[in-house]
């Protein structure tokens, strides 16, 4: 589908953003494996590990062009090549990735922040596939029928209080594994507004 | 009208060249400069064949650049620095009088730099500090025509040439000698990038070896980037698709390399040096430097992660402390962009000399966040002002959007570059440097050893105290140690220094500091400077005897406090009070 942004850069940006975290977990890595400095100077003074700030450098001169690389060129053209029928750009997925970034900025650990940007990506990637066999997904959309809508209140309080009773609300992982699972779930409860799909259930 | 006008274009290097002439003469400029004025309006009508040459344009305007150089940078007079100066000086006095390199002394910027050029020049001119300052004012001048070079390789649009030039002045607003041969091997390798020929990639990596055994950390930049970038270019250029000549290209680069470091390891294994010359080049610099020299650079992954959007932003566009961070992001961005266009099949022209400037540039960056400050930064991080101008060109001519992303891209470079500011001080220098050059020499002050250069009237009674004090106490062929990291005194004392390293940070790790007990338990330098009385006894907040406790404890056990001289601790040796063990 023709794009009024140039070739490669909704993907490229959101992959090179959505990669941004990696920078702390080389950080994390470096500082737990490599050792601190052996002879006095500055560094040893202010308690800073070079090797750390050189994984950073190695991440963001690195890592981050190929991640804009895949996400903004190999991976859309390789499903290009794969996916059938017109839809939405597969740089797209790259745009969904990018979501770990404000993620991370959150506060959320990076490797959750990742794994979120990922699975988010994943989805998103498998929605695209599928959504291209099918009409647009604006031709499928209906109005939602109001009678579930008191059932599923009920079902959202009674999660709510079942996080507030348990001690889910102090665990820091829970947060992100929700996070993980609302963005990977997303792809799949879109596709149930499906003519096909809501005929099923 | 028209026509006059492309007639005048052919002749701009004639007015480029009269004008260059009138900055290295100011007494003629005037004349010169009426000429210029008269031959731009009149030679087209007088001259009816054509005006331009091929190559006349370009050599006038490196000319004229390196008379601007040479006009800021020839200084004769001014304070000695007696410890950046006084590594070279006092390294080129040892190999003046046949010392080894490597073994007699400890070259940790390179061979050539520290005082091995030098040397070969005061046996020709005089050990003076004005044959020193002469040349490295040349050099510098030449490594300002080596960058223009570089920039002007990287573009065909003469606009766009010189904005890449000022995009690197921004970043480095002066050179340095040492990155002369270094931003000549740039050029080169654009060049080579640019045709492709095995030759071009041989001469680069000829040109990026030699400054290897002149400023070694710059030679492994060049001959690291030159190599990467080589054998990746073409592969880019295919779309990802093949190697294409890129192994032929790497292959060239490395050989050039290789061919021109036999002459310099021959004259190194000629007086014993290449295996010393390896040993500290490639396993105790390497290994120490980090720690030594080392200066923290903040995290970027605890600026980015930083919840308040504004602060992150605003650490980027305004704090010195992340100029880094700041350069890491624009070379990231302009690599990525590199990749994309490859992937997508468009990358061709501009995008393979660009290529070559962002690999160099990565490499740099090492440099930049080593020691971490203003200095460095404007030293190593030069090289990312081509990638720069580079990516604010693909903005420009962007087929979709190019007018938002122009101006994106623009914004995000104008945040650290100021274009405006770097050019007035640029030609601040050029118009100040006659009269800086003359009002030094008014107030400068000969003292021995300077030739026709100055240092400072305060510095030159300085000297002229302390050497008094140490001809009245030392022998002619007696000699003093220096632990105050002023290495410059050595040079003008007239003394030779009696251990191989030039500053304490060179010695701290033990084995090196049990080198330097030694050689001190033979030589017995009657006095030592204990301190120097000033920063340089601290550098970093760490002293010198924080850095090199062994040596400490050993002056403490050998010699005694035995005055002051302009702020400088003297000790004298104690006598008979040989400590039969140093902690």
């Amino acid at each position: 589908m023709a794009s009024r942004a140039p070739l490669g850069l909704i993907g490229g940006v959101g992959g090179f953003l959505g990669a941004l975290p990696i920078v702390s977990v080389a950080r994390h890595l470096t500082t737990r494996l490599a050792p601190g400095p052996q002879l006095p100077g500055a560094e040893r003074l202010a308690g800073d590990l070079k090797a750390a700030t050189f994984a950073e450098a190695g991440v963001l001169l690195l890592l981050l062009p190929l991640f804009a690389l895949v996400f903004g060129g190999l991976l859309p053209r390789w499903l290009e090549r794969r996916a059938a029928g017109d839809g939405p750009s597969f740089e797209w997925i790259g745009g969904v990735f990018s979501v770990a970034f404000p993620v991370w900025r959150s506060g959320v650990p990076a490797r959750w922040a990742l794994s979120a940007g990922l699975a988010a990506a994943l989805g998103f990637a498998a929605f695209l596939l599928h959504s291209r066999r099918r009409p647009p997904l604006t031709n499928r959309l209906r109005a939602p029928r109001a009678e579930p809508i008191g059932r599923l209140i009920a079902t959202a309080a009674a999660w709510e209080l079942a996080r507030r009773a348990s001690a889910c609300g102090y665990d820091p992982d829970f947060t992100p594994l929700c996070v993980v699972a609302l963005l990977a779930a997303i792809p799949f409860f879109v596709q149930t507004f499906a003519p096909g799909a809501r005929s099923r259930t | 009208m028209t026509s006059s006008f492309s007639r005048a274009g052919e002749i701009t290097w004639l007015p480029l060249s009269f004008s260059s002439a009138a900055i290295a003469f100011p007494r003629a400029a005037p004349v010169l400069l009426a000429t210029a004025l008269f031959l731009f309006l009149a030679l087209p009508g007088l001259a009816p064949a054509a005006l331009v040459r091929p190559g006349l344009l370009p050599v006038a305007a490196a000319l004229f650049l390196f008379v601007c150089g040479l006009t800021i940078f020839v200084q004769p007079g001014g304070a000695l620095d007696l410890f950046e100066d006084g590594q070279i000086l006092a390294a080129a006095d040892t190999y003046s009088s046949g010392g080894r390199p490597y073994i007699d002394t400890y070259p940790i910027h390179g061979w050539g730099a520290d005082g091995g050029l030098d040397a070969f020049l005061f046996r020709i001119f005089g050990a003076t500090v004005e044959t020193f300052r002469f040349r490295r004012a040349v050099m510098t001048a030449a490594a300002l025509v080596a960058l223009a070079a570089a920039a002007a390789a990287l573009f065909e649009p003469i606009a766009w040439k010189g904005l890449a030039l000022l995009a690197a002045l921004c970043l480095c607003p002066f050179p340095s000698e040492r990155q002369t041969l270094a931003f000549a091997a740039l050029f080169l390798l654009l060049l080579a990038a640019r045709s492709g020929r095995a030759r071009d990639f041989a001469a680069a990596g000829a040109l990026a070896a030699c400054e290897l055994f002149y400023s070694f950390d710059l030679g492994l930049v060049l001959l690291s980037g030159g190599l990467v970038g080589s054998s990746t270019r073409s592969l880019l250029a295919s779309g990802l698709r093949r190697l294409g000549s890129g192994p032929r290209d790497a292959l060239a680069f490395a050989g050039g390399a290789l061919a021109a470091s036999l002459p310099f390891l021959a004259l190194l294994a000629g007086s014993g040096a290449a295996l010393p010359f390896l040993r500290a080049s490639f396993v105790e610099i390497p290994g120490a430097i980090g720690d030594v020299w080392g200066i923290p650079a903040p995290s970027a992954s605890a600026l980015l992660s930083q919840p308040d959007s504004r602060a992150t932003l605003l650490a980027i566009a305004a704090d010195p402390a992340q100029f880094g961070s700041y350069l890491l992001i624009v070379l990231s961005a302009a690599a990525a962009v590199a990749l994309l266009r490859s992937a997508n099949g468009v990358f061709g022209g501009v995008d393979g000399p660009a290529w070559m400037s962002i690999v160099v540039a990565a490499a740099a960056m090492r440099g930049v966040l080593g020691r971490a400050d203003a200095g460095h930064l404007a030293f190593y991080g030069v090289f990312a002002g081509l990638p720069a101008a580079w990516l604010l060109y693909r903005a420009s001519r962007a087929q979709k959007g190019r007018v938002v992303l122009t101006g994106v891209v623009l914004l995000v470079l104008l945040l650290r570059l100021r274009p405006s500011s770097t050019l007035s001080l640029e030609v601040g220098a050029v118009i100040g440097g006659a009269n800086a050059r003359e009002a030094r020499a008014k107030e400068g002050v000969l003292v021995p050893r300077s030739g026709g250069a100055t240092v400072s009237a305060e510095q030159a009674a300085e000297l002229a105290a302390l050497r008094t004090y140490f001809d009245s106490m030392l022998g002619p062929k007696e000699t003093f140690f220096d632990f105050g990291n002023e290495p410059g005194l050595y040079f003008l004392l007239n003394r030779r220094i009696p251990v191989r390293f030039t500053s304490v940070p060179c010695y701290e790790s033990g084995e090196q500091q049990d080198e330097v007990i030694a050689r001190l338990e033979r030589e017995r330098p009657p006095l030592a400077v204990l301190a120097s009385g000033s920063g340089r006894d601290a550098f970093d907040g760490v002293s010198n005897r924080e850095r090199a406790p062994r040596v400490a404890a050993y002056l403490d056990a050998t010699y005694e406090p035995f005055g002051e001289i302009r702020g400088r601790k003297i000790g004298r040796r104690r006598t008979g009070a040989i400590p039969s063990r140093i902690p």
